[in-house]
């Protein structure tokens, strides 16, 4: 029946609002993180050229009772026994 | 809830505040409290038109707070119920006329001189003064919301701003639910509300005709009307008064299996 495969409206809205409240506790816009990570990026590479620094991920993370910025970063590999 | 001084509120405009204040107070006075709704919405006052009293306003907030009357002469009873009262706003004055400390020392004396049960205030729209001094002397607060998408932001801007007060016994009202859109999937349910804003809920109203048809000739639905919105704000005032009332049939009518029991003609 067409409604199963049918995206529940309120569903977007319930992302859409959890994204906008996430970034208003933490009184920051999404543009700003995007800065954000542009930066951590350019200075990240400089101390680690080698690196491929495309993985480096930034997200707001939010919890009951707080909000963090958390930063991953990759930094070198562990080598892996191949035998 | 413990506190006596409960501050209405919800950031955005038009979600229902003035009529949540005018329904809930009316009806913890019929309940047996003693009560006084208070508008600060200064320059744009609504209460007394939403509650019928609009004829009866001679002395204001602001004339209280700058001794033009006593306090008792402001307070306007409403006859329909023991023990209701209204202290009206200014509606030619502005903002600035309020003042945190003129505002809470009024507060302390309607409950310490006047025996109010309860001090039911009725906050401005927005997040700036006006929201600020009804908050001030609040011990605790209903947050309304409607469940759509600028309500639930700045319910949730407002539940932080509240904290910042160390206003901590604050409660939720989802108000405007409609039952069909939310079993389609087109509107939040309670508990994606409850998620989201991580605040403990008092009352779900649903949208009703009822409440407007009394507001159009000055008549608060809590006291007169028999409808489901009358008894959700009836359920409300009891629940603050400490009584434990099971939450009904909005979910009930909106589940999957009452959807199928009535298209197979049961329920």
């Amino acid at each position: 029946m067409w409604f199963f495969n049918r995206k529940k409206t309120k569903d977007v809205l319930k992302e859409r609002l959890k994204v906008v409240i996430t970034y208003d506790r933490a009184q920051m816009s999404p543009g700003q993180m995007e800065e954000l990570k542009a930066e951590l990026h350019k200075v990240i590479t400089r101390f680690f050229p080698d690196e491929n620094n495309k993985e480096i991920n930034v997200d707001i993370e939010h919890s009951d009772n707080s909000i963090r910025v958390v930063a991953n970063v990759p930094n070198g590999r562990v080598p892996t026994n191949t035998d | 809830m413990k506190a006596r001084a409960i501050v209405v509120t919800s950031g955005k405009g038009g979600v229902g505040k003035t009529t949540t204040t005018a329904n809930v107070g009316a009806a913890l006075a019929k309940h047996g409290e003693k009560v006084v709704v208070i508008d600060t919405d200064v320059g744009l006052r609504n209460l007394d038109v939403v509650m019928g009293l609009e004829g009866r306003v001679v002395f204001d907030l602001i004339d209280v707070f700058e001794g033009r009357c006593k306090l008792t002469q402001a307070l306007i009873r409403d006859k329909r119920v023991e023990n209701l009262f209204l202290l009206a706003a200014s509606q030619v004055r502005d903002k600035n006329s309020l003042d945190e400390e003129k505002m809470e020392t009024i507060v302390r004396r309607l409950i310490e001189e006047e025996n109010f049960d309860r001090v039911i205030i009725d906050s401005p729209a927005g997040i700036e003064t006006g929201f600020q001094t009804a908050a001030s002397a609040a011990e605790g607060a209903l947050v309304v919301v409607n469940p759509e998408v600028a309500s639930v932001r700045d319910a949730d801007r407002i539940i932080g701003l509240l904290e910042a007060r160390e206003i901590y016994e604050t409660k939720l009202i989802i108000n405007r639910i409609r039952p069909a859109m939310v079993k389609r999937g087109d509107m939040l349910e309670v508990n994606d509300v409850l998620e989201i804003l991580g605040i403990n809920l008092i009352g779900i109203v649903p949208e009703d005709e009822a409440i407007l048809v009394s507001t159009n000739v000055g008549n608060i639905a809590s006291l007169t009307s028999n409808s489901k919105a009358s008894d959700a704000f009836n359920n409300i005032a009891k629940r603050i008064q400490g009584q434990d009332i099971p939450y009904q049939s909005l979910e009930a009518e909106g589940g999957f299996f009452s959807g199928l029991k009535r298209m197979f003609g049961g329920g």
